[in-house]
């Protein structure tokens, strides 16, 4: 028998109370994996999902940087407008210098007839590719102007299918000519039709909400954005590099506390451990007496004990893992539910360092609750223990 | 025969706050090789304070223990824990067997603090387990044994590191009289396998199995 056999056999002695603390363990561990997963993929799939997007800047009415953020990643709405002249302004500065250039006009539109709010999108079609270059369509573009790309959501809550007509209440019906497979951000929801026709359905004429611009050469950028900032008045320029900062800042209060929820955890199951080996101890605490007498040194002792709190706690960071990887999908919706904004991208995957981490991480949290009652036991009196 | 034991003059002094209780008093004595002793007494005499001295767990407060012609009270503690792992054997009065351990586990249990464990056998421990009638439950858990039975594992535990004495403090004490006798007198075999043995027991009909008796009473020795 080992030492490692002998931490099995002692573990499994006390079988409900130590898989209750087992499942403290484990659930403090599938957090923490998940966490920190969720906000190491955070930044890199936001970073793929921006850069994705084939556009350098985004020219919108100047405000707030976050509003803009939101715009380019999920299509929310800014109560502002530009004037379409802006784009044939930015065309005339930048001449040559653009490769792709595509204003957009984001707005709300009441559907009393079904009783909520339809969120369209008016975009010239050729840009799509350009911006949403990630998203699966079922059907095809619109190509009239009667013609209307759907999002996931809005086809599944109406049961939509291409080829048929799609209400927006008194303003008109619209053939469904495309589904976006699910992207699981805001587009789901949203209706996209050409832009002159949203123009003309909202009473836009000549307004835009956006203009994404792809440059020829990226290089200059921060040349551009000073010039045209200079140049045309009453704009406001945000660079993906901007954009990417300010959702990080968006996101990070949440970041942070979720972070802290898993510390607390952690320290509730650690402090769990602790108790459940002092209790061990209290009991054990004769038959400690009688190893000592049959020549178990002090360090072997202390071994005892401490491999029994690490056992314990390397079991439940290990299937902490494995369960944050097993539950990856519905552990991220949920992570989700509380975030201002995730990237597309599958959050929780396995991350080699991250897991030998996490395990070495586990392993620490035993040696530091297994410390104290193993220290203990290790000053047993044999004497003391024996006569009880 | 050789001396095992050489005890000389030792006391024993516990405070109880501002009492001194003197559990042992002057007492000297010699334990040869193959000597099986019974040690008795009333209750509070100092017979199990006389075996954990002999068995290294402590230490007298005046006097001398020699073992093996080694002063003991000049050891470390590290080497009072090879001595006990190596040499001496202990029984308990309750067992302490481990109770998620089986048979064969608890008895092997020294082994695991034994640098020299690889030099056991298997044939060692199942001669061990045969000779003390328990080799069919030796995978049976301690919750599934008799307390003779139970008895007879603390034994072979006893007997594993194939110690030079095994000391035995009460070891009949929760044992119906036909299982003490049978654990007395298994106990009185090991004698035969070159092994000392030193009994402390109340019980006086079983004391007189033992070549020697060694009477204790308020700490010094009566008879």
């Amino acid at each position: 028998m080992s030492f490692l056999e002998l931490a099995i056999k002692n573990l499994t002695r006390h079988k409900i109370r130590n898989c209750l603390t087992l499942i403290g363990i484990i659930s403090a561990v599938t957090a923490l994996y998940a966490i920190l997963s969720f906000n190491k993929s955070f930044m890199r799939n936001l970073y793929v999902e921006l850069n994705k997007t084939g556009i350098h800047f985004m020219v919108v009415p100047a405000g707030c940087p976050h509003e803009v953020a939101s715009l380019v990643l999920h299509g929310s709405v800014i109560p502002k407008f530009l004037p379409e002249t802006i784009e044939s302004a930015i065309r005339e500065k930048l001449g040559e210098g653009i490769e792709v250039i595509s204003p957009i006009l984001v707005y709300q539109l009441p559907n009393i007839s079904k009783q909520r709010i339809d969120l369209i999108y008016g975009i010239e079609m050729e840009n799509i590719k350009n911006l949403k270059p990630w998203w699966t369509i079922k059907g095809r573009l619109p190509e009239k102007n009667d013609e209307i790309l759907v999002g996931y959501e809005i086809a599944e809550h109406d049961n939509l299918k291409t080829g048929q007509l799609y209400s927006l209440d008194n303003h008109g019906s619209y053939k469904v000519v495309g589904i976006i497979e699910k992207t699981s951000s805001k587009d789901d929801a949203f209706v996209f039709l050409p832009l002159k026709e949203a123009q003309r359905l909202l009473n836009k004429e000549k307004a835009i909400t956006a203009i994404g611009i792809k440059l020829k050469e990226v290089s200059k950028i921060n040349d551009i954005v000073d010039y045209l900032s200079k140049e045309i008045p009453g704009i406001q320029i945000v660079t993906i590099n901007q954009i990417l900062m300010s959702i990080a800042s968006l996101a990070a209060s949440a970041r942070i506390l979720s972070l802290s929820i898993v510390t607390i955890a952690i320290l509730i199951s650690t402090i769990s451990v602790l108790n459940v080996f002092l209790m061990t101890l209290f009991e054990r605490t004769q038959e400690i007496g009688m190893m000592r007498a049959i020549g178990a040194s002090k360090s072997h002792v202390f071994r005892i004990i401490i491999e029994e709190a690490i056992m314990l706690t390397t079991i439940g960071g290990l299937t902490g893992i494995l369960i944050s990887l097993v539950l990856s999908s519905t552990i991220e919706r949920f992570v989700k539910s509380f975030m201002p904004y995730v990237p597309q991208g599958k959050m929780i995957v396995f991350d080699p360092l991250l897991a030998i981490s996490c395990f070495i991480f586990t392993i620490f949290l035993g040696i530091l609750a297994g410390f104290y009652p193993a220290y203990r036991a290790m000053k047993v009196s044999p004497i003391e223990a024996i006569k009880g | 025969m050789t001396k095992l034991y050489k005890i000389e003059n030792i006391s024993k002094i516990y405070h109880r706050g501002s009492e001194e209780v003197k559990a042992l008093n002057g007492i000297s004595f010699s334990i040869e090789t193959g000597e099986f002793v019974a040690i008795t007494g009333p209750s509070g005499s100092g017979k199990t304070t006389l075996l954990h001295i002999l068995g290294c767990l402590d230490r007298p407060t005046i006097g001398e223990v020699l073992f093996n012609n080694r002063n003991v009270g000049k050891m470390s503690d590290k080497e009072l824990d090879n001595l006990r792992r190596e040499k001496i054997g202990f029984v308990f009065q309750q067992f302490y067997l481990l109770p998620g351990l089986t048979v064969y586990e608890n008895i092997t249990l020294p082994l695991l603090f034994c640098r020299k464990a690889k030099q056991f056998e298997k044939d060692y421990i199942d001669e061990i387990l045969n000779y003390l009638g328990i080799y069919n439950r030796k995978n049976h858990k301690p919750k599934e044994l008799s307390g003779g039975e139970m008895q007879r594992v603390a034994i072979g535990r006893a007997l594993i590191n194939k110690p030079d004495v095994i000391l035995a403090d009460e070891p009949t004490a929760n044992l119906d009289s036909q299982n003490s006798l049978k654990i007395f007198e298994l106990l009185k075999s090991l004698v035969n396998k070159g092994i000392t043995v030193v009994v402390v027991t109340h019980n006086n009909e079983l004391a007189e199995l033992a070549f020697r008796k060694i009477k204790l009473l308020d700490g010094k020795i009566i008879e």
